[in-house]
């Protein structure tokens, strides 16, 4: 087993008699929760400060399989999607105005429970950017909604009595007028 | 910081996972909350009594708040309209004053129609035109009269507060021929004491003959029943018309008069201290006669400058502050509108609307019937001159106001009511 610095190692070792070093593409290998393995490419992967912690912290080799047992490998796939692309649009020039092209085409046919699961596992994976950026589509999504689909989506009980909901309803009737009709 | 709740396996169907809103971390619900617009968070509190204390909590509302000042919390809130109204008092009663806050709807053309709610009050003192309303802090509005009495509104929740006063009238700090006049308020939050601060600027007059002879300022934290004085005064007297508050600041665009260009005092809350905000340098380096207002556009602070042309129409710009900290200016709008207001704007007022901004003329209101706003719409460069559905014929004013989570009742016993319409007499 090689730590990542006897990994460098090698590769200096590698290098040609001109001195360069070779570019060899580090891969790291986590399972999803459901058993599946993906092999994500090193640049990728310390987007997410669960994985680099896990590996740099103690110098755990990249051989290693880190185990993801809190993601579903659909959820592991859209993660990868997004991170890859951030990672290549992030020193290009036009860096905001392709990465909200990309945005808008990344939730456009995502659900809100879609959401909300991605949400969790950018949490998960502490992946500051995505999970943001996950959270501004979730409010986008709810924010001109009325107050039963918020129930029906978030799943929540209402615990209000009649009274306690029409008292809290008064305290701003403007907010429940002129609003988004459709359910989902 | 990883709070990992141990979840639940479920089984899912691909997109079909059954995440539900209260699985998640509650760091990630706030992270949600604070994203959305006030009137959302109006419904979201009646979803759960969970969701209810959440966002009415002190901490909530205190972190709402502080990303809506720095603008941190990617909301762009929508500004509503609202015309103040006074109705002179009948004969007999000329001691009371009844004021209206009646909210506004435009629909971006020129129907301009009474909205859902309306509040009134009474007051039992004397109504003195140079006061109105002093400011708007996002939805709270201040009256104030010359005797030092002082309400702190949110229409929306008819709540009404009042200021705790102080003899501030009886101060003699320069000798017996001396008065103090309180001239103006402002409002704001401070984010190292989390706290909402507001500021009072008074003018220390000599009677005979009559001139000023000093300033003083005082702080109210809001909570807190007493005023405290403190040693940063303005540089030079204030202008009542154009205040806004911004970025959890006050600031009053000074009129000057003659070559020197107008400028911005802006007050410090945290550190408690006047200091001059530049306007964009153009601005000042331009010698054309044009006119400067003061809003906030979206957020930011913003300088309206409008022109007449020589032939005809008039020329609008509009600069607005792309960075507070660095105090940078950028020149958004550069427009010319076919339609010159008889007056001249000279004594308009300036806000915003959802899609624009609008300018309240106040000499034109005098005299035609109900009082006459333009609003410039920023899409397509339109200009529309409405007509308030008010009727009075009393002096009135149309503002714009934010949302904000902001509960009077969480800083002193109120004159409240939750019935819709009651006179309130304070």
């Amino acid at each position: 087993m090689s730590t990542p610095a006897e990994n460098e190692a090698s590769i200096k070792q590698e290098s040609g008699p001109s001195g360069t070093v070779q570019d060899k593409p580090k891969k790291i290998v986590v399972r999803t929760g459901d058993g599946e393995v993906f092999e994500l490419k090193e640049e990728v992967a310390m987007e997410m400060e669960t994985i680099k912690t896990f590996f740099m912290e103690d110098n755990i080799s990249y051989e290693t399989v880190m185990p993801l047992t809190n993601v579903d490998s659909w959820e592991l796939v859209k993660v990868i999607e997004y991170c890859s692309k951030y990672v290549e649009l992030k020193n290009k020039e036009n860096f905001h105005k392709e990465l909200k092209a990309f945005q808008d085409e990344f939730v456009k046919s995502m659900s809100p429970k879609t959401l909300l699961s991605l949400s969790n596992v950018a949490n998960y994976l502490e992946i500051k950017y995505f999970l943001d950026f996950i959270c501004q589509a979730i409010a986008d999504h709810i924010k001109s909604k009325d107050v039963e689909y918020v129930r029906e989506l978030f799943g929540v009980e209402n615990d209000f009595t009649e009274e306690e909901y029409e008292m809290a309803k008064t305290e701003a009737p403007w907010a429940h007028e002129n609003l988004d009709k459709d359910l989902y | 910081m990883v709070r990992c709740k141990r979840l639940r396996r479920q089984y899912y169907n691909g997109n079909e996972n059954p995440r539900q809103l209260m699985d998640l971390p509650i760091d990630i619900v706030v992270k949600i909350l604070l994203r959305l617009p006030v009137e959302s968070l109006c419904r979201i509190r009646c979803v759960s009594k969970t969701l209810l204390n959440k966002v009415d909590s002190l901490s909530f509302v205190r972190q709402y708040t502080l990303s809506l000042v720095t603008g941190n919390n990617h909301v762009v809130q929508v500004p509503q309209l609202m015309c103040f109204a006074y109705t002179s008092p009948s004969d007999g009663e000329e001691d009371t004053t009844s004021v209206t806050l009646q909210s506004l709807r435009y629909d971006g053309g020129t129907a301009l129609t009474k909205g859902e709610y309306t509040f009134t009050h009474s007051t039992s003192s004397p109504f003195h035109t140079s006061y109105s309303i002093c400011f708007v802090f996002y939805n709270l509005l201040c009256m104030a009269w010359e005797d030092g009495h002082c309400l702190l509104i949110n229409p929306l929740r008819r709540e009404v507060l009042i200021l705790p006063t102080d003899s501030i009238e009886q101060l003699t700090k320069y000798g017996p021929n001396s008065e103090v006049h309180i001239g103006w308020y402002g409002m704001g939050f401070d984010n190292i004491t989390n706290t909402y601060k507001i500021v009072r600027i008074s003018m220390i007059l000599s009677k005979e003959p009559y001139s000023t002879l000093g300033m003083l300022a005082h702080v109210l934290v809001l909570g807190t029943s007493s005023w405290r004085e403190i040693s940063s005064v303005p540089p030079c007297l204030l202008n009542r018309a154009y205040n806004i508050c911004a970025y959890g600041d006050m600031h009053w665009l000074v009129k000057a008069g003659g070559a020197i260009k107008s400028h911005i005092i802006s007050f410090d809350f945290k550190n408690e201290e006047f200091c001059w905000t530049p306007t964009p340098p153009t601005l000042q380096s331009s010698n054309r006669d044009s006119k400067l207002h003061l809003l906030t556009l979206r957020g930011s602070m913003a300088i309206v400058e409008t022109f007449s042309l020589p032939e005809g129409g008039m020329n609008v710009e509009i600069w607005v502050m792309k960075d507070y900290a660095k105090k940078e200016w950028a020149r958004e709008y550069n427009i010319n509108v076919d339609m010159r207001p008889e007056f001249e704007l000279k004594y308009a007022t300036c806000g915003e609307w959802e899609h624009g901004i609008f300018f309240n003329d106040l000499d034109n209101s005098l005299k035609s019937n109900g009082i006459a706003i333009f609003f410039l719409d920023l899409r397509c460069d339109s200009i529309n001159l409405v007509t308030c559905p008010l009727e009075t014929e009393q002096f009135s004013k149309i503002m714009s106001y934010s949302g904000s989570l902001i509960s009077l009742r969480d800083y002193g016993t109120l004159g409240y009511t939750n019935e819709p319409n009651d006179e309130l007499v304070t």
